[in-house]
């Protein structure tokens, strides 16, 4: 178990290197699991999309596994533009 | 395929429990691709349950044996055992008479309500060529949801004293400023048929200060409005107003026109086929409008002249014949915009929020929306482990998920480099 933090009762978050909230990014629910993996989205064209196109989400395993399966399975289909060009970069965080 | 649910052993036995009856299934419903035609490219039972369409039990009968339906003799029988909301096991059976009609029953007796269908909850008519894989899946959609419930109230604390429809509830979750929301979604056939929008729309929206207003369009003179627009009588509109902002309402052209006496498919899309929804919205502060919200209306003024109001309610019926054939202008008290329904099928979505505070009456093409309220579903189900917060993931089965997601995310960039140039298209293109 984490150590809480006494005003929040939210676990510590672990600070990764060179980003100052390292919070998961993934926005349907709060999620203070640590986070593992990026995704960079493209900036641009799809305005349909809630992320802001060129700034890196930071997410959990669970929540980069879902974030890739609706790019994937949901908005695909219905934006028309293939998945993999919605994404400048993405994969965990170490690489 | 259900895998349990950590910290609900009653659901992990019922998973154990059912791999030792599972053999009984003499066919497997479902082997001939139908749930996969129906529901999607591979069918995937609701989250939750542990049952699929193995479990069905098929039987088909000769004439004349017993059991009939509507008095017509019952030529096929599809019977599944599963949970239902009072988190009972019940046999749940549809029997396909001889004439194709299928009738669902619970225990024996007609099922109220009949199939509806799992993107939208519209009636499904009983000669439905699709009924039986509706049906099956509606059965596995309630053990489902009793079975997830009953895991939720295991795990959980008593109930909030804020969770509920009493004053006492409403009262805390004001004190709490915990908001209370809904949605509903119907098809404006469902509706039709079985009472009249108003009346839909007042029973679902029981807290809204602001009354509803509904029209008949009057567009038999050929003239109506003609003369505002070249060829196309309605324009799509925008109108949004703020109670903090003196300018007044803010209207803005779009871009799409249509005909509204001669209702198209491309009704509910943009002139590059992009599908849109129509809306309008209100915020209340006690019987005061203090913001609304709209796309795809028009200004009540321009209309004025062709509307024919619709009688209340209460007492006296609406003449199904005049709204079904009609297009049917509704409006909200104190707002200048009038949302166009028109005839045929299209899909309503209500939603409520902030104890009623907020209202919005969505309106969008019937078929766009079935398919896309199924794709979502389909993701729930598919990823139903990792959207729920309660389950423990495994290492394991985060990274064949994060392998599988990656291989899928490079196959198709090569296709892309290979053979595509880049490129919006939309989807019916695709196929
Ligand atoms: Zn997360
Ligand atoms: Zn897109």
């Amino acid at each position: 178990m984490k150590s809480m933090d006494v005003q929040t009762g939210f676990p510590d978050l672990e600070i990764v290197e060179g980003v100052e909230n390292p919070r998961c990014s993934w926005n349907e629910s709060v999620c203070t699991a640590s986070v593992e993996y990026r995704i960079r989205r493209r900036a641009g064209e799809d305005t349909a999309e809630s992320a802001v196109g060129g700034e890196v989400e930071l997410l959990c395993p669970r929540h980069y596994v879902l974030s890739l399966a609706r790019l994937l399975e949901v908005h695909e289909a219905e934006c028309g533009t293939p998945a993999a060009e919605h994404l400048a970069e993405y994969g965990p965080l170490n690489q | 395929m259900g895998l349990p649910i950590a910290g609900c052993d009653r659901y992990r036995n019922d998973v154990v429990g059912r791999a030792a009856v599972g053999s009984h299934a003499k066919k497997t419903y479902g082997a001939d691709g139908s749930m996969d035609r129906v529901l999607g490219a591979a069918y995937h039972a609701p989250y939750g349950t542990p049952l699929g369409p193995d479990d069905v039990r098929v039987e088909e009968l000769a004439h004349g044996e017993p059991g009939r339906s509507d008095g017509r003799a019952v030529v096929r029988r599809l019977r599944l055992r599963a949970r239902g909301t009072d988190e009972r096991d019940h046999e749940h059976e549809l029997r396909v008479d001889e004439r194709g009609l299928g009738h669902p029953l619970v225990d024996g007796t007609p099922l109220p309500g009949g199939v509806v269908g799992p993107a939208l909850g519209e009636q499904i008519a009983p000669d439905d060529p699709d009924l039986e894989v509706l049906w099956v899946d509606q059965v596995l959609r309630g053990d489902a949801e009793a079975r997830l419930s009953m895991c939720e109230a295991a795990r959980a604390a008593p109930a909030p004293p804020w969770e509920g429809d009493g004053v006492g509830a409403a009262l805390e979750r004001a004190e709490r400023n915990v908001v209370s929301y809904q949605d509903e979604w119907a098809s404006t056939e469902d509706v039709r048929k079985d009472e009249s929008l108003s009346t839909w729309l007042r029973r679902h929206t029981p807290y809204m200060t602001a009354p509803w207003e509904l029209f008949r369009l009057d567009l038999d003179s050929e003239e109506c409005l003609g003369h505002r627009v070249e060829k196309y009588v309605f324009l799509r509109e925008y109108a949004c107003r703020d109670a903090q902002d003196s300018n007044g309402p803010r209207i803005r052209y779009l871009l799409h026109a249509f005909d509204p006496r001669n209702r198209a498919p491309e009704t509910f899309q943009l002139v590059d086929g992009t599908p849109f929804t129509a809306f309008i919205g209100v915020r209340t502060d006690g019987p005061a409008v203090v913001a609304y919200d709209a796309d795809g209306v028009l200004p009540r003024d321009l209309l004025e002249p062709h509307l024919v109001p619709l009688r209340d309610l209460g007492s006296v019926p609406l003449d199904e014949r005049t709204e079904a054939e009609s297009w049917v202008a509704v409006g909200i008290a104190g707002t200048p915009m009038l949302l166009l329904i028109p005839p045929g099928p299209s899909v309503l979505r209500l939603h409520t929020d902030d104890d009623g505070a907020l209202t919005v009456l969505e309106l969008s093409d019937l078929e766009v929306t079935r398919t896309s309220r199924l794709r979502e579903k389909r993701f729930r189900r598919r990823w139903g482990r990792f959207l729920d917060e309660n389950v423990e993931l495994a290492q394991e089965e985060i990274d064949r998920a994060v392998r599988e997601l990656h291989e899928r995310l490079e196959r198709r960039h090569e296709t892309l480099a290979a053979d595509l140039p880049a490129g919006p298209r939309v989807e019916g293109q695709q196929r």
